[in-house]
């Protein structure tokens, strides 16, 4: 972020404040955590900018808002040299697209609490700051906690999850648990000279990215529309994961999220590091 | 909700046509809409007419292969058309900014004599219920579109020439 | 909205059909069209396993007129939308309605409708149904005729963005004077003078954009709200020359498009034609420099767009050629286009017996000079100077010749320069140097009957290197064609991808009526617009399409 502000900071200064910028002030938080989700590939030249975007927003809002990149689609399959010959690609990132229509419709895009589904839930970079604003100002209607138990010898993680329902719902509502690794260094296709190397950045950092559910693509039903849950109730998981060898278990985090399987909307999500 | 509002339409819609199906078949006319000529003048298509003589109107652009060989086609032989049966040509181009321009100077340079006319933003295509070009009317003395026909194949040009000589002798009778 | 008005039409077509005695002189006219592809997967060229198996594009319309009153509506019916179609279509519905009343003097037209200010440098709403265009307004639009030379327009509305509506309103107005029919000394003037001016502004309310840090606190846009956006143009003609001129400017308009910078927009474009029997000579430049205009300020790609700026360059429908087109960089480029079509007379020497054409064109786009401003203004650029980086140059040539009653070639050669890296964002590729050469020849059997013959070839060291391709089409007029062709990529480094993309086809047509069934693999292509790119994917398998008009 530094890198950029001091482009902008020796030349007209009289140009940042009122005219054509204006500091970004965050409104008093309801409790809300936001998901937001970048989907990208290794090959996608124009998702660096996308995913600047993504952090620039992940430092305004820290743990309010909870980031992950998935990497899914066309841009995302791997070649068979390098420098792209690693895959980063989910089983359940690509149900995701495929589900969501994302990649085809290009890359970089997003959703923002899988709000607007369907028709508009397809976000693109510039669209993701007001809806996070608009969704982080809703009370939350469930709280998710989550607490956790990692042995680095064996890479065995257990998770436990507590969900509290703050308001009385009769839904069809999942839980979902994802595993992201945040500063993967690999390569990346970019076009912006304003973030890196034109062509390909060797070792550009990939945040947060999306390695696996501990829960299924879709998750575990916790409620389901034949049942008014009352406020009050809370409902506890237990999911366990063993963490592949290749991954950085000191830069892993689980990622929890309640939604609402009849729309796909998120209404709370949580964030966790393992290590 | 959507399909009964759909099927209700269609329902009114074909009762409607049965309705105006009167004893003799009813004919269109020409719709009513701007056009511009190549020196730039506007017209108004309801107005096309060939003094009382049965006239063409073709739906072509540059960039359509077919359109650009059928016209070429009947250049060879729309002098004798003329001769016989006096019939004219309204070749309509619906190209747009890109190639709009280029009409008149590849007109004038493939020595084309038709009245061409500019569609500039499918108008006049749409209000004509043209889906895909090239697509050929032909309009009778008292402005009714009386046979249309579309896509174009080497020798489809006899076709055409055979349909106005109907016209013109369905128009004796 | 959409229920209410087509209730509403629905309610009136009795009303004021049997007030005016009863339903003579009504017409109902309309025409449809069915795209329908059945995919196979294929590893080998790239084509996804499709699990609907086959996909649908259909779309009616129906129009009803009656004297000085029209009203029409299009359904339209993705089920799903076939590959290279936006999947945001997905879905049926009415996606156009519209009543309109026309006059001599006076049109108005309410609900859907398209609209094109001079050459659409500032305002176009337009339909391409086959690359799923469609930017239709949803509003009222008045025109009007005051008196003989004058025609004023009018519009308010908003667009379409797949099965609903953009953020923005559209407002716009254009005036066109005919100088020749205001001014009574000018009424037989040998020069024709025509004058146009538009003005459209667009209001979309503000929201929040993180622009990003500076110092360690996060700053976002303050954005403008209504966008303002003026054009003027001549039209001049006189005998043989004709000059067009047209000039566009935009208010600031920070977008997703031209990366949030605060300045304003300017495009120009200038043609001149000379023309005369058997030949014709066109220039035309353009400069454009930051004239994305859509009514969604956070919209990458081809929905939205108020405004329309055109490539400079020549569409090439052959298919070889057809493989590196150019599309116009919104943010800014410089182009020049010059045509000359030309034929040799009958009886010349390289006439022939019916006269020879001879069509020669360049065309070329250039960046524009920029000067970095590192700050929200973006940059610095002087108007007319070009910047140093090529984006386009395509020079053709194209003879056509009729050796006799039965034989008729033409033959076409051309030098292609193609950004990859600009045109596609595929940053650092080299630029593709092509050479094609085309012969295209038919043979008529008899009256009716035809054999056509097309030979391709590319030569190119870069990205897929070179191709062949061979035609035969076999036609008998009016109603037949049956055609089988072979596109082949044998030049490509990779031994796995030299791949044979075949494929016949057949069609029937008759009247307004017309079939076509055809089979075999499509290359896959790259649609990149505005900062987001889409794969068309590879396919395989059958494809059928029917339209019709009644």
């Amino acid at each position: 972020m530094l890198v950029v502000g001091s482009g902008f900071l020796n030349t007209s200064c009289d140009k940042m404040d009122g005219r054509y910028l204006t500091p970004f002030k965050q409104s008093e938080w309801t409790g809300r955590r936001v998901l937001l989700e970048d989907y990208t590939g290794q090959k996608c030249p124009n998702c660096p900018a996308g995913a600047k975007i993504a952090k620039d927003l992940k430092d305004l809002y820290g743990e309010k808002l909870i980031v992950v990149s998935i990497h899914a689609g066309w841009f995302a399959k791997p070649d068979n040299n390098p420098p792209f010959n690693t895959d980063y690609r989910t089983v359940a990132g690509t149900e995701y697209d495929d589900y969501f229509g994302i990649g085809l419709v290009g890359n970089p895009n997003g959703m923002v609490n899988r709000t607007g589904w369907k028709g508009s839930h397809i976000l693109s970079p510039n669209a993701w700051t007001s809806k996070i604003v608009s969704e982080m100002n809703k009370a939350p209607q469930v709280e998710v906690e989550i607490a956790k138990d990692y042995t680095a010898a064996t890479r065995n993680l257990s998770i436990d999850v507590k969900t509290t329902f703050k308001t009385t719902l009769q839904k069809n509502l999942k839980l979902l648990v994802w595993i992201t690794e945040d500063s993967i260094v690999s390569p990346q296709q970019n076009n912006d000279p304003n973030i890196g190397t034109v062509g390909v950045i060797q070792d550009y950092v990939h945040r947060h990215m999306l390695r696996g559910t501990a829960n299924s693509t879709w998750g575990t039903l916790i409620a389901n529309t034949s049942v008014a849950v009352p406020k009050g109730t809370v409902k506890n998981n237990n999911f366990t994961y063993s963490l592949p060898a290749n991954w950085k278990d000191s830069n892993c985090y689980i990622v929890v999220f309640v939604y609402d399987d009849q729309n796909k909307e998120v209404f709370q999500a949580n964030e966790l590091k393992i290590k | 909700m959507k399909k009964i509002m759909f099927t209700l339409t269609i329902l009114l819609l074909s009762g409607f046509v049965t309705f105006t199906q009167t004893p003799e078949k009813k004919l269109s006319k020409l719709p009513s809409v701007k056009v511009k000529t190549l020196d730039g003048k506007t017209i108004n298509t309801a107005e096309l007419s060939n003094d009382g003589k049965p006239f063409i109107i073709s739906f072509w652009a540059l960039w359509c292969k077919p359109c650009v060989k059928e016209l070429t086609a009947i250049a060879e032989v729309y002098e004798e058309w003329q001769k016989e049966t006096g019939v004219k040509i309204y070749a309509v181009s619906i190209d747009d900014a890109r190639s709009s321009s280029r009409v008149k100077p590849t007109v004038d340079g493939n020595n084309w004599t038709y009245d061409v006319l500019l569609d500039a933003n499918s108008e006049f295509k749409r209000a004509m219920n043209v889906n895909q070009i090239p697509h050929m009317f032909i309009v009778n003395g008292k402005g009714e579109i009386v046979w249309q026909h579309t896509s174009f194949a080497d020798g489809g040009e006899l076709e055409v020439i055979e349909e106005v000589r109907k016209v013109l002798a369905s128009s004796k009778n | 909205m959409n229920r209410k008005i087509l209730i509403l039409i629905i309610a009136l077509f009795p009303g004021c059909l049997f007030a005016q005695g009863f339903l003579e002189g009504g017409k109902v006219t309309g025409n449809f069209q069915l795209d329908a592809q059945y995919y196979n997967k294929d590893s080998l060229i790239g084509a996804p396993d499709v699990p609907e198996k086959m996909l649908l594009n259909g779309f009616a319309n129906i129009l009803y007129t009656q004297g000085n009153f029209s009203a029409g509506v299009r359904y339209e019916s993705y089920q799903n939308p076939m590959l290279g179609f936006d999947k945001r279509y997905k879905g049926s519905g009415f996606a156009y309605r519209f009543a309109s009343y026309t006059n001599d003097q006076f049109e108005i037209t309410v609900g859907n409708f398209y609209e094109q200010f001079g050459s659409g440098l500032i305002l176009r709403s337009y339909e391409e149904r086959n690359l799923g265009l469609d930017n239709a307004f949803d509003g009222i639009r008045v025109r009007y005729n005051p008196f003989q030379g004058v025609t004023v327009k009018g519009l308010i509305g908003e667009q379409r963005y797949f099965w609903e509506k953009g953020p923005g309103i559209v407002r716009g107005a254009d005036a066109e004077f005919q100088l020749n029919d205001l001014i009574g000394a000018m009424e037989d003037s040998k020069t024709r003078i025509s004058l146009g001016a538009s003005m459209v502004s667009k209001y979309q309310a503000t929201e929040d954009i993180i622009f990003g840090y500076i110092d360690t606190v996060g700053y976002k846009y303050v954005l403008p709200e209504n966008v303002a956006a003026f054009a003027g143009r001549i039209g001049l003609n006189r005998g043989n020359f004709g000059l067009n001129v047209e000039y566009a400017h935009k208010s600031k308009d920070p977008n997703a498009d031209n990366s949030f910078v605060y300045r304003d927009g300017q495009a120009l474009l200038l043609t001149a034609t000379y023309s005369q029997k058997g030949l014709g000579i066109y220039l035309s430049a353009k400069r454009i420099d930051n004239m994305a205009f859509k009514s969604k300020r956070t919209e990458k790609g081809n929905m939205l767009n108020i405004n329309y700026l055109p490539a400079l360059t020549k569409q090439h429908t052959y298919s070889l050629a057809a493989i590196y087109p150019y599309a116009t960089q919104p943010n800014g480029e410089m182009a020049l286009q010059g045509e000359i079509v030309y034929t040799i007379p009958k009886g010349k020497l390289l006439g022939g017996k019916y006269g020879t054409e001879v069509k020669l064109n360049f065309s070329r786009a250039n960046s524009i000079d920029k000067t970095n401003l590192n700050d929200t203004t973006g940059y610095e650029s002087s108007f007319f100077k070009p910047g140093d980086e090529l984006y386009f140059q395509d020079i053709n040539v194209e003879i056509a010749k009729k050796f006799s009653k039965k034989l008729k070639a033409t033959c076409t050669y051309i030098n292609l320069i193609y950004n990859q890296s600009v045109i596609e964002g595929h940053p650092n590729e080299p630029d593709v140097k092509a050479n094609i050469a085309i012969a295209d020849v038919t043979w008529k059997f008899t009256d009716k009957k035809a054999l056509r013959t097309e030979i391709q070839h590319l030569w190119t060291k870069e990205d897929d290197k070179n191709w062949v391709m061979g035609l035969l089409e076999y036609s008998i007029a009016p109603a037949w064609f049956f055609s089988v062709s072979d596109m082949y990529n044998y030049g490509n480094d990779v031994k796995d991808k030299q791949i044979h993309y075949m494929n016949i086809a057949a069609g029937y047509s008759r009247g307004t009526n017309r079939i076509q069934l055809s089979y075999g693999k499509q290359r896959e292509g790259i649609i990149c617009v505005g900062g987001v790119c889409r794969q068309v994917p590879a396919s395989n398998g059958f494809s059928l399409s029917i339209t019709s008009s009644f």
